[in-house]
């Protein structure tokens, strides 16, 4: 279950209770809010956040109790925001673009509740989007993966020329002629009007930065050297993040040149991860891809902490794949056979041999949309 | 035939919760019939080659598919992974250095994933591994030649419904039985075994 919290530009969020104007960007404060009920937030834009609390129900009760909670907490905070609840982070983000006060989608109603919205909530979703996070809440999150403003901006007026008005209207097109006319951004705008979940969270970063930086006597040169060293550095820092119970889940690598240039290079991970040897491939993997022009003489490493997510494993299912190896895995293969040549192919129409889309492997979680192929 | 076997395989052992990959370089899986053959496309790793119209070479589409295939064993805790060379000629498979298939199966032996190689004849065999040979049943043959020249030429692939002969080969303990059954149903008609 999702919930997303909006604070409109023009709404009551911005006047204090002696009605003074205040600052116009609340972001930071609904995070702390979201995150007294769930670890798992993530930012969309200014003013817009959705936290995630699958699992929580005995502690965050359900829809109408968890949004009640939110609802009092703002209003307590002198915020007077857009609560929308719902299955899946799609639907809440869209109802909260359309209504005000407190809207809980019960699951399995997404489709039928945004059928009713017109199509420009997806247009007011993608600017807010494109607009992206401004002040500090902007170094503490990535700004979530799920933009929509690509396939909104680039798609929605054509689809306005077919007489499309409503958010129904768009999901009852066929998938296989909006992915042969419109391409993959076509079927990802139509799963936004169905509600449906294009990528998995991104969680928000806590407060908490790892850095470790080590000076070579002798620089380095080629790949294997620094691999060994990378070694060392990462096996410190998720030392480090074990103590502090997080994961890692922004790495940003500066190597220091004998030049005195600077290569970085930043990883987002797709899932949180401490494990210092997969951090290490993927951070060696990025380096295969643009190597550093020269010998190296400083590494430094710096890592965005996420919360741990706990995660109850079945004692009865077979083993799957942790996450951080299924995330070296697709690293590794996509760059043995190519972008979008690897993942999970998932039908676009159940009963149609016409299409499918490529997502990124995820047994556990669906995944971003990589690929995607008419006539089968 | 093999595509019935294979897609078997991987239906029971995602039926198990496994998870498994396929590695297609010649881009032949479709997705909507093993969706309809009751495959969880969810815990499949597909891994797609460029198609055997890409290129007349084929040696680079197969290193490239070994390398991946050696990804996934690494990766561990895959139930199943299939290599799928069918769509090569017997020709082009011959090119692979024998130790090939040696090195693979040492490192299947090595984890917990079963491996399975397709290819137009027996080729990753080994003592620990099993070959299952696949042709056309006697009466299948027996059928095309009576329907005319058109239907029984080499290489002329049989009717869906045909019947084929399926037969475990193993190095060290030879065994003459067999099965017949459908390709399409993939029910046992009979079993008999040919000295």
């Amino acid at each position: 279950m999702f919930a997303c919290l909006y604070a409109p530009s023009r709404g009551l969020a911005f006047r204090s209770a002696e009605g003074v104007p205040r600052a116009h960007c609340v972001t930071d404060a609904l995070v702390r809010l979201a995150r007294l009920q769930s670890p798992c937030v993530e930012v969309h834009a200014n003013n817009l956040v959705v936290l995630d609390v699958t699992g929580l129900a005995d502690l965050a009760g359900d829809g109408r109790v968890l949004g009640a909670r939110l609802r009092r907490g703002a209003a307590e905070r002198g915020l007077y925001l857009r609560i929308g609840v719902a299955a899946t982070r799609a639907a809440a983000l869209l109802i909260v673009q359309a209504r005000s006060g407190l809207t809980v989608i019960e699951p399995g109603q997404e489709a039928a509740v945004l059928a009713a919205l017109p199509v420009d909530v997806l247009r007011a979703l993608a600017r807010r989007q494109a607009q992206g996070v401004a002040g500090s809440a902007r170094r503490k999150a990535p700004v979530a993966t799920t933009g929509l403003a690509m396939p909104a901006f680039a798609l929605l007026s054509t689809v306005r020329r077919w007489g499309v008005r409503t958010l129904g209207d768009l999901a009852e097109q066929s998938t296989a002629i909006l992915l042969e006319r419109l391409g993959p951004g076509g079927v990802a705008l139509q799963r936004f009007a169905r509600g449906e979940d294009d990528a998995s969270m991104v969680s928000v970063p806590t407060d908490q930065h790892f850095e470790s930086t080590l000076s070579l006597e002798t620089p380095v040169e080629g790949l294997e050297p620094l691999s060994f060293v990378l070694s060392r550095v990462f096996e410190t820092l998720c030392a480090r993040l074990t103590h502090a119970g997080a994961q890692a889940a922004v790495v940003r690598v500066r190597l220091r040149l004998v030049t005195g240039e600077i290569h970085a290079c930043q990883l987002t991970l797709a899932s949180p991860t401490r494990e210092s040897k997969a951090l290490r491939t993927l951070v060696r993997l990025d380096l295969e891809m643009r190597p550093p022009r020269a010998r190296v003489a400083q590494v430094a490493v710096l890592i965005d902490g996420a919360p741990t997510g706990a995660r109850q494993i079945s004692l009865l299912d077979g083993s799957q794949p942790s996450s951080a190896r299924s995330m070296t895995l697709m690293t590794r293969l996509t760059a043995l056979v190519g972008e979008g040549r690897c993942g999970s192919p998932v039908l676009l129409q159940p009963a149609s041999v016409d299409g499918f889309a490529m997502r990124a492997f995820s047994p556990s979680s669906p995944d971003a949309v990589v690929e995607s192929r008419a006539g089968g | 035939m093999l595509a019935t076997v294979m897609t078997t395989m991987l239906t029971a052992a995602t039926a198990r919760g496994e998870v498994v990959a396929l590695i297609d370089p010649g881009d032949r899986f479709v997705p909507s019939s093993g969706a309809a053959f009751g495959l969880d496309l969810s815990r499949l790793l597909w891994v797609r080659g460029h198609g055997a119209a890409r290129s007349r070479d084929a040696s680079p589409a197969i290193v490239q598919a070994l390398a991946a295939l050696e990804l996934v064993i690494d990766a561990g805790d895959f139930g199943v992974a299939v290599l799928d060379l069918s769509y090569l000629s017997v020709r082009q498979l011959r090119r692979l250095p024998a130790a090939t298939w040696t090195y693979l199966v040492r490192r299947l032996a090595a984890g917990n994933t079963s491996g399975l190689v397709l290819g137009p004849e027996p080729t990753a065999r080994s003592s620990e591994g099993r070959v299952l040979v696949l042709r056309p049943s006697s009466e299948s043959v027996a059928q095309a030649v009576q329907g005319g020249p058109d239907t029984a030429h080499a290489g002329h692939p049989p009717p869906p419904d045909a019947a084929w002969e399926a037969r475990v080969v193993q190095a060290h303990r030879p065994s003459d039985a067999f099965v017949v059954c459908r390709a399409d149903r993939g029910n046992v008609l009979r079993e008999g075994s040919r000295t």
